[in-house]
């Protein structure tokens, strides 16, 4: 991985180099401190040091029985209130003796209270975990400290995600902090087969990962899929959930993924139990599933609370939304330009009438509006909230009435543009491959008509079919078919007649034939 | 390999719109007689003799595993093998041109007649090429949705097409005789060359083949039969007229407001013919590279040249009726039936035999 560093004065304006060179990360190294040493007033003075005089970087000095003692945290990572009456006062305090063998196990053990503290002998880790929140306490003589959990890391509350609202569902959302996410996944998976291992994953950022999956229920193989892309991936930072994705998904050339996101806890234990595997990563709200079907993007959580035959209906719905969004536009214009015959008399009549006020063709059409409808929207999404009412105004005004009366578009592209973005939003999880796809059959039906679009549409499905990642196809359980598994699909039948069984995704055929057993894991 | 894995269901799935696509293209092509009701009996003989034909590449399968992962290694390294491997792919070679020679002949006299056809063809090579890459398995795996897309379409139009359906075109069955009823089947029979593909990709194939190889042909001869009925039904003696019988039955087809779905139903066969070119393409590639080390390393550079031999080609036979006409003639139809289907596993059966005596004879 190599970082390009452009030639030129930086923004203090030091020259940085004369030509552009690339950094490369392997390279990338840190100061190394080595072991702890006996001296607890040099521990802390190489901690100042590390950090160059960071005035967040807290180191203080005490005495316990007439030992040293230095204190050492990252202020606004910690609890200061905590510190002083969980670890600072109880210490400087005692007056008692300490034993001349392990003192600083009977300080953890006896004289600070807290539940989480350990012993670390490395000073390099100690410093990474001064940067994780906690506090470290040096003790004169001893090659040790105790790392004491006194985080208190600045994090919003949680609150419903914006981007997969429920209707019947909970309110809880993921939150920056991993701990959080972490317990709010585990107060709904109460069984000690939820097993969660952690590793850090970025050369400078050492972002925590969490790796969740359900023993017995998760395919080993993927397990250890999983594990050995994240520890192959060299990358500088990991700074939300995308970073990893491109690593999880070896798809990197196809418009659609097998890497699931969810900002929901519910939808995320669900997916665990389905033995998938779940990635919750510090720093971001949004938490990785992999692997993730064709068909989920068309599932809700809500679809288990409504009644089932309304449930098929909206997985329908949606399904259709889908295959609108993608072919409408491309299908209108073919139609437009190389099939008229088949409308109606009548509809062809209206639309001749409207469409002969319009200076460009169809296809340039659709292709005109659906770039404006993308401004439109990519505004929407990143200007200011206070102004959001004027981009509306704007865009409707613009797009729905000024454009059509002055003969840029027609009035029937215009319906077919709306439905289409409308129909777009409905599985938000695709719109980005709705987005592209669209273009893309708009020039195929503008340039081949119908047979065009067809053959595009061929490309498209095979493509997809073709897409299999941790053993498992994209398509299922509709291709190859699953029955079992296709009860909860496309429609979902009632709760008597799925029975005890859930959705597993080891159930898959191509999986089975491997000679898979999920329960070793 | 996920890649190339298929289940019967999937791999049928594609025969099937593979076999489908030849049928709609094969009526006018040989000028056959279509407007009389013993056409609806053809598909059974078809049935009977895809049947028969796939007797020799069973018996095949089951003594020997043809060109089976296990046995690959070993086989790779005769030149006999290498020289049948290289026969299927010239075989399947010419097949596939001869799908694009009759497809480029409905698209120029059908589709668009005013338009020159050539790009839209080229662009579909360059496709199906492409496709040749992602494998069998998606292949399959998509013919089976496919499959679901064309007996909708399909039986959308059969219900919009049954009022126009006149029971006085069923003429008396044998009118013309015995003979060219046997004649007529033969030739339809023999539009499932595809079959010969099996034992070339049975090692794939993860499940019973047999048998759905037995159900393939039967439910294959009921759909045709049930195509046959309406284009007999509809058109009478007027589909003998028709260079694409098929298609002008289905132009008569109507629904509500809707006049003419034709181009609906035209866009969804088209769907059976990037199926056919596409295992075609995959098929010749596999061959190929079986028998060649630089082919095997450099894939998609070869298919690309199959690609490109099949549209030079095309455009060379397309341009000249002479040309075409030898093409699509009764004898390369035959020709490319015959020999995968028949002629190279029974090769394929002595050589194997030959070549198990010998080992059996090293071995005592």
């Amino acid at each position: 991985m190599y970082i390009l560093i452009k030639k030129g004065k930086n923004i203090f304006g030091d020259y940085v180099t004369e030509k552009n060179t690339f950094l490369n990360i392997d390279n990338l190294t840190e100061e190394s401190f080595g072991d702890i040493r006996e001296n607890a007033v040099e521990n802390g003075r190489l901690i100042k040091q590390a950090f160059e005089g960071s005035f967040d970087i807290v180191v203080k000095k005490g005495y316990c029985n007439g030992k040293c003692v230095v204190f050492a945290n990252c202020d606004g990572l910690c609890n200061s209130q905590k510190i002083a009456d969980n670890a600072i006062r109880p210490i400087l305090s005692y007056k008692g003796e300490l034993p001349e063998d392990s003192p600083l196990d009977f300080i953890a053990d006896r004289i600070i209270c807290g539940t989480e503290q350990k012993k670390e002998t490395s000073l390099d880790n100690a410093i990474m975990q001064l940067l994780r929140g906690t506090l470290l306490i040096f003790l004169e003589g001893q090659k040790e400290c105790i790392i004491f959990g006194v985080q208190n890391i600045p994090e919003r509350a949680i609150t419903e995600p914006d981007t997969e609202v429920q209707e019947f569902g909970s309110r809880e959302g993921f939150t920056e902090n991993i701990k959080t996410n972490l317990t709010l996944v585990r107060k709904r998976l109460c069984t000690t087969n939820f097993k969660i291992e952690m590793l850090e994953t970025g050369k400078t950022g050492k972002t925590r990962v969490l790796i969740c999956y359900m023993k017995g229920r998760v395919n080993p193989d993927t397990l250890e899929e999983v594990r050995s892309r994240l520890q192959g991936l060299n990358i500088d930072m990991v700074l939300g959930a995308g970073y990893l994705r491109k690593t999880l998904d070896t798809k990197r050339k196809s418009l659609f993924t097998m890497v699931g996101e969810t900002q929901r806890p519910d939808t995320f234990a669900a997916k665990l139990c389905e033995g998938k595997v779940g990635l919750i990563i510090d720093g971001t709200p949004f938490a990785l599933v992999v692997p993730r079907l064709f068909i989920e993007n068309f599932q809700t959580l809500d679809d288990y609370v409504n009644r089932p035959f309304y449930a098929a209906f909206m997985r329908s719905v949606r399904i259709l939304a889908f295959l609108i969004s993608v072919f409408l536009p491309g299908v209108f214009v073919s139609i437009g330009l190389f099939h008229q015959e088949m409308l109606p008399d009548d509809m062809l009549y209206n639309i001749v009438i409207m469409e002969s006020n319009t200076l460009f063709t169809l296809t340039i059409e659709a292709l005109i509006i659906h770039f404006i409808y993308e401004i439109v929207r990519e505004a929407g999404l990143r200007m200011p909230k206070t102004v959001g009412h004027a981009i509306s105004i704007v865009g409707a005004l613009v797009i729905g009435d000024a454009a059509v009366t002055a003969g840029l578009i027609g009035a029937p592209m215009l319906i077919v543009v709306a439905l289409t973005a409308i129909c777009s939003l409905v599985s938000s999880d695709v719109y980005q491959p709705i987005a592209i796809l669209r273009i893309v059959f708009i020039l195929i039906g503008g340039s081949t008509g119908l047979y065009g679009i067809v053959i595009g549409a061929a490309v498209f499905v095979i493509s997809l079919a073709s897409m299999t990642d941790y053993g498992v196809p994209f398509l299922a359980p509709l291709t190859p078919y699953d029955k079992a598994l296709f009860r909860d699909s496309v429609f979902r039948l009632s709760n008597e007649k799925l029975g005890a069984r859930i959705f597993d995704i080891n159930g898959l055929k191509m999986t089975k034939e491997e000679g898979k057993n999920v329960n070793d894991a | 390999m996920l890649k190339d894995r298929a289940t019967p269901s999937q791999f049928f799935s594609l025969l099937y719109l593979s076999v489908l696509s030849s049928i709609f293209m094969y009526i006018a092509d040989r000028r056959v007689s279509v407007a009389q009701t013993d056409s609806l009996l053809r598909p059974l003989v078809f049935a009977v003799i895809s049947i028969v034909a796939f007797l020799p590449m069973c018996y095949l399968m089951n003594k020997y595993k043809v060109f089976s992962q296990e046995q690959r290694n070993e086989l790779s390294k005769s030149k006999m093998f290498k020289i049948i491997s290289v026969l299927y792919g010239v075989v399947y070679f010419f097949d596939a041109l001869i799908t694009a020679a009759r497809f480029d002949l409905f698209a120029s006299s059908e589709l668009f007649p005013d338009k020159d056809m050539t790009f839209f063809l080229v662009g579909l090579i360059i496709v199906c090429c492409f496709l040749s890459h992602l494998g069998l398995g998606g292949l399959s795996r998509a013919s089976t949705v496919f499959l679901m897309i064309v007996v909708l379409a399909t039986g959308f139009a059969a219900l919009t097409l049954f009022q126009e359906v006149d029971f006085l075109n069923f003429t008396p069955v044998f009118e013309n005789g015995v003979t060219d009823f046997a004649k007529d089947s033969l030739y339809f029979s023999i539009q499932a060359s595809e079959i010969g593909t099996i034992p070339l990709v049975v090692s794939n194939i993860k499940g019973n083949v047999k048998k759905n190889y037995f159900l393939w042909s039967i439910l294959s001869a009921v759909s045709f039969s049930v195509i046959l009925f309406f284009v007999v039904g509809t058109l009478g003696e007027f589909a003998d007229t028709q260079l694409f019988p098929t298609y002008a039955a289905i132009s008569l087809a109507e629904f509500g407001l809707f006049e003419r779905l034709d181009a609906l139903e035209t866009a969804i066969w088209i769907l059976c013919i990037v199926v056919k070119l596409t295992f075609f393409i995959y098929i010749i590639v596999r061959t190929f590279s079986f028998s060649f080390k630089k082919i095997n390393k450099h894939r998609k550079l070869f298919s690309a040249f199959i690609g490109v031999a099949i549209a030079s080609i095309l455009v060379f036979v397309s341009s000249n009726i002479v040309r075409f006409s030898f093409v699509s003639s009764a004898a390369v139809a035959i020709g490319v039936y015959v020999v995968p289907v028949i002629i190279l596993p029974a090769i394929l059966i002595g050589v194997n035999f030959i070549y198990d005596r010998r080992k059996n004879y090293e071995k005592n």
